[in-house]
C-alpha cells in the first residue's frame, strides 16, 4: 500500500480526468520489467467523476510530507480532540450516528464536513431508512436528502477545502473513480474450448476439477438476442429483485447503476428470479455440460441454485469459494467480466479465511485488491487462472476454487451452482461437517440437509453413493502405487509443478 | 501470569486468562508458548496514564462471564447489572473514551471497542453544531459566507426535519 502511495504523491486531485503518472527519467533502453513496474504507479480516473471529487480535494498523506509550503493537515486541525482517532475509527463512530446527527456534525468544521460527507455512511443510511424505495441521484448523501424531502439539496458551491490529507479517504475516492488498468487484463491463461463433447468436458475439466471457458454453447439462448433493457423492463415490470440488503424494481436499479460511481457498487443478485418472472427462466436453458443436477432430488427443499446477476462496471464479488462445495457455471449474456481463480489449496493474497472455513474475510474491495495484491502473485509458481469472459461465453468454476469477478462494463449474467456425480461425495462431506450450521448456505434447514440429501439420493439412485466411494478409493490406491517419478511426471498436468 | 508494560514504563501483572480477552495479546501468548519466562512480558505501546487500569478493570468485570456474554445466555438480572456497570464505566470525558477506543483497537478487544464507540456517538447525538464543537473542541474555520450560506442551505432539511 505504501509503495503505491509514495508514487502518488505528485497527484493533486483537484481536476477529474487527470492522468496520474510518475515522471520517468529519459532512457534509451528500457527493460520490460521496468516498464511494467513503472506503469504500476499510474492511474487513470474515469471520465465522469463524482461531484465529491471536485469539491472535496482530498490528498494522500504523502503529499503533506513532500508538499512545498503547507505543514498542517486540515484533517487534524478541524477535528478537535477526535483528531487522534484514525480515519477508519472515526468513521466507525460516525456510522453510529443517524442522518440528522451526521449533518449537524458536518457543520462543526471543514474537516468534520469532509468526514461526514463520506458517501458509504450515507449509503447505509439510505438502505436502512428507505429500503429499495429510493431514486438515486448524484451521491448517496443527495439521495438520502432527496428521498426525505422530495427535493435534492443545494450542495455548497464555493466551499473551499484545501490541505486535507488522508490516505483512507483518498484511497476510497481513488478506488471509486479510477479506471480498470489495462495491464490487469493482459493475462488470459484459461483453457478455451468450442464445441467439445460432454464426455471430453467431464474427463478433461470436471473430473480433474479444472476451470475452462466454453465458447459458443449458449448461442441458441433466446436471452442473448432478447435481453435488452427495454425487454427486461417490460417483462419484469412490477417485480422487485434482491439488490444487496434490499429489494428494488428494475427501473430504480438501472437509475442507480447508471449514475453511481463508488468503490463497491451494489449489484442485483436474485436467486428467485425465475419464480418471480417465469419468462426469464424460459429465455435460457442449462448448457449440455451441466445437465446433471443431483440437488434436484430435494425438490422444494433444495438450496438456492440459480441467480440472475446484473451490475455496472466495477461491481462484482471479491474472493470467495462457492457454497456447499458445489461447482458452478456462469454465462455472460451482455457485457464482460474479468475472472481470477485460485485452486482450492492456494489462498489468494489478502484473503484470511477462518480456520473452520466458515468465514472468508477479504477485507479489501476488488479495486483495492488489484491495486495492492494483484502484483504480489506475479512471481508465484502457482499463478492464478485468469480470463475475460465475454457475452456468449460460459465459464466453469470447479468446486473449492477461490474466485474474484469484476464487471468491466455493465453486464447481465446467469449463474447456476450444481452437484453432479463428480462432486457428490465432496458435497456430502461438506454438509456433514460438524459446523454445518454455519457453513451450509442457501437453505433454512442447514443441519439436516446432509441426511435429507443422502436419503433422497439413496432413494432415487440406490447404490450410487457406494459405487462412487469405491471408484474414489480405487483411484486413490492407484495414485499411491505410482512411483515417485511417475507421480512427478504425472503432476506436470496436475496441481503442482515439479522443479529440480 | 503475564506482565504488561505500558508506554510510560509501568508494569501490570495480569492473569493470562484475563488478558486473553485481548485477541492481540492472546495471539502473542500463543505465538510464544513454550518459550522462556521473559517472553511473558508484553509491551503495550500507545497505552499509558490511566488507560491500562481502566482496561484491566473492564477485563476483570467481564472475565467471569465471557461465555455467557458471547452466547447471550445471561440471566436478565445479571445482564441488567452489567449494563448499569458499563454505563458507569463509560461515563467519562471524550478524551478518555478516545484513549479507550485506541487501546481497544490495537489490543483487539471487540466489546470494549464497540462500547466506547457507542458512547462517543451518543455524546455527539442530539446536539447543535456549536455544542458538537464545544464538546470535542473542534474549531470552526468556515468562512463567514460558508457558515451563513453554504452549509445551512445544504442542511436546510435538518432544521425542517427537527422542527416539523
Amino acid at each position: 500500500m505504501t509503495r503505491g502511495f509514495l508514487a502518488l504523491t505528485k497527484l493533486k486531485l483537484t481536476k477529474p480526468k487527470m492522468k496520474i503518472q510518475k515522471k520517468r527519467k529519459p532512457k534509451t533502453l528500457q527493460t520490460s520489467t521496468e516498464q511494467d513496474q513503472d506503469s504500476n504507479f499510474a492511474f487513470n480516473l474515469k471520465q465522469t467523476s463524482t461531484p465529491s471529487l471536485t469539491h472535496l480535494p482530498i490528498q494522500p498523506l504523502g503529499n503533506l510530507l513532500l508538499g512545498p509550503n503547507c505543514r498542517t493537515n486540515l484533517r487534524d486541525t478541524g477535528l478537535g480532540n477526535l483528531y487522534r482517532l484514525s480515519d477508519d475509527l472515526l468513521l466507525d463512530i460516525l456510522s453510529l450516528l443517524g442522518a440528522t446527527d451526521l449533518a449537524v456534525f458536518s457543520a462543526a468544521s471543514k474537516s468534520a464536513y469532509v468526514f461526514s460527507s463520506h458517501d458509504p455512511l450515507w449509503r447505509s443510511l439510505v438502505l436502512s431508512n428507505f429500503d429499495g424505495q429510493f431514486s438515486f441521484i448524484q451521491s448517496w448523501k443527495c439521495t438520502y436528502i432527496n428521498s426525505l424531502t422530495g427535493k435534492p439539496p443545494s450542495m455548497p458551491k464555493s466551499l473551499k477545502i484545501a490541505n486535507f490529507y488522508s490516505d483512507y479517504l483518498f484511497q476510497s475516492y481513488l478506488c471509486a473513480n479510477m479506471e480498470f488498468k489495462p495491464e490487469w487484463l493482459k493475462r488470459d491463461n484459461i483453457q478455451r474450448r468450442r464445441g467439445i463433447s460432454v464426455e471430453d468436458f467431464i474427463s478433461c475439466f470436471e473430473e480433474p476439477n479444472k476451470p475452462v471457458l466454453l465458447e459458443g454453447c449458449i448461442d441458441t439462448w433466446p436471452a442473448i438476442k432478447k435481453w435488452t433493457r427495454g425487454y427486461l423492463l417490460e417483462t419484469c415490470s412490477g417485480t422487485e429483485f434482491a439488490v444487496g440488503p434490499v429489494k428494488m424494481p428494475l427501473e430504480k436499479y438501472f437509475q442507480y447503476s447508471d449514475s453511481v460511481q463508488e468503490e463497491r457498487p451494489l449489484y442485483l443478485f436474485d436467486p428467485k428470479f425465475a419464480d418471480k418472472v417465469t419468462q426469464l427462466g424460459s429465455d435460457y436453458d442449462v448448457p449440455v455440460y451441466f445437465r446433471e443436477d443431483l440437488f434436484s432430488v430435494l425438490e422444494k427443499e433444495r438450496p438456492d441454485h440459480r441467480w440472475i446477476i446484473m451490475g455496472p462496471a466495477g461491481s462484482g464479488s471479491s474472493f470467495h469459494v462457492d457454497p456447499n462445495s458445489t461447482s458452478a457455471w456462469n454465462a455472460v449474456i451482455t457485457g464482460s467480466k474479468k475472472w481470477i481463480l485460485f485452486p482450492p489449496e492456494v489462498v489468494p493474497p489478502g484473503v484470511h479465511p477462518s480456520p473452520d472455513g466458515a468465514e472468508v474475510a477479504c477485507p479489501v474491495s476488488i479495486m483495492e485488491w488489484f491495486m495492492n495484491f494483484y502484483g504480489s502473485c506475479r512471481d508465484w509458481e502457482k499463478r492464478p487462472v485468469e480470463c475475460v469472459c465475454k457475452a456468449g461465453e460460459v465459464i466453469f468454476v470447479p468446486n473449492g476454487w477461490w474466485h474474484l469477478v469484476i464487471n468491466l462494463e455493465e453486464s447481465i449474467a446467469i449463474t447456476q451452482n450444481y452437484v453432479s456425480r463428480r462432486n457428490l461425495l465432496n458435497v456430502l462431506d461438506f454438509l456433514k461437517k460438524p459446523n454445518a450450521s454455519v457453513l451450509v448456505s442457501g437453505t433454512n434447514d442447514r443441519i439436516n440437509l446432509h441426511d435429507k440429501f443422502k436419503n433422497a439420493i439413496d432413494a432415487k439412485y440406490p447404490g450410487l453413493i457406494n459405487q462412487l466411494k469405491l471408484k474414489a478409493e480405487e483411484k486413490a490406491s492407484k495414485q499411491k502405487k505410482m512411483t515417485f517419478w511417475e507421480s512427478a511426471a504425472d503432476s506436470n498436468s496436475g496441481g503442482f509443478k515439479f522443479s529440480l | 501470569m503475564i506482565t504488561l508494560i505500558s508506554s510510560d514504563k509501568r508494569k501490570f501483572h495480569v492473569l493470562e486468562e484475563v488478558a486473553n480477552q485481548s485477541l492481540t495479546i492472546r495471539d502473542v501468548i500463543e505465538d510464544r508458548r513454550g518459550r522462556r519466562r521473559a517472553d511473558r512480558i508484553i509491551l503495550v505501546t500507545n497505552i499509558n496514564s490511566k488507560i491500562p487500569e481502566k482496561v484491566i478493570v473492564y477485563w476483570l468485570r467481564h472475565f467471569l462471564m465471557p461465555e455467557e456474554i458471547a452466547h447471550a445466555s445471561m440471566s436478565h438480572k445479571k445482564a441488567e447489572k452489567l449494563k448499569k456497570w458499563e454505563a458507569k464505566f463509560f461515563d467519562t470525558d471524550i478524551d478518555t473514551l478516545n484513549d479507550l477506543i485506541l487501546a481497544a483497537d490495537s489490543l483487539d478487544i471487540p466489546s470494549l471497542f464497540d462500547g466506547a464507540c457507542e458512547k462517543v456517538s451518543d455524546i455527539l447525538k442530539n446536539r447543535s453544531a456549536e455544542e458538537v464543537g464545544e464538546i470535542s473542541k473542534i474549531e470552526n474555520e468556515f468562512t463567514h459566507e460558508e457558515e451563513e450560506e453554504e452549509i445551512p442551505s445544504e442542511n436546510a432539511w435538518v432544521w425542517r426535519n427537527e422542527f416539523a
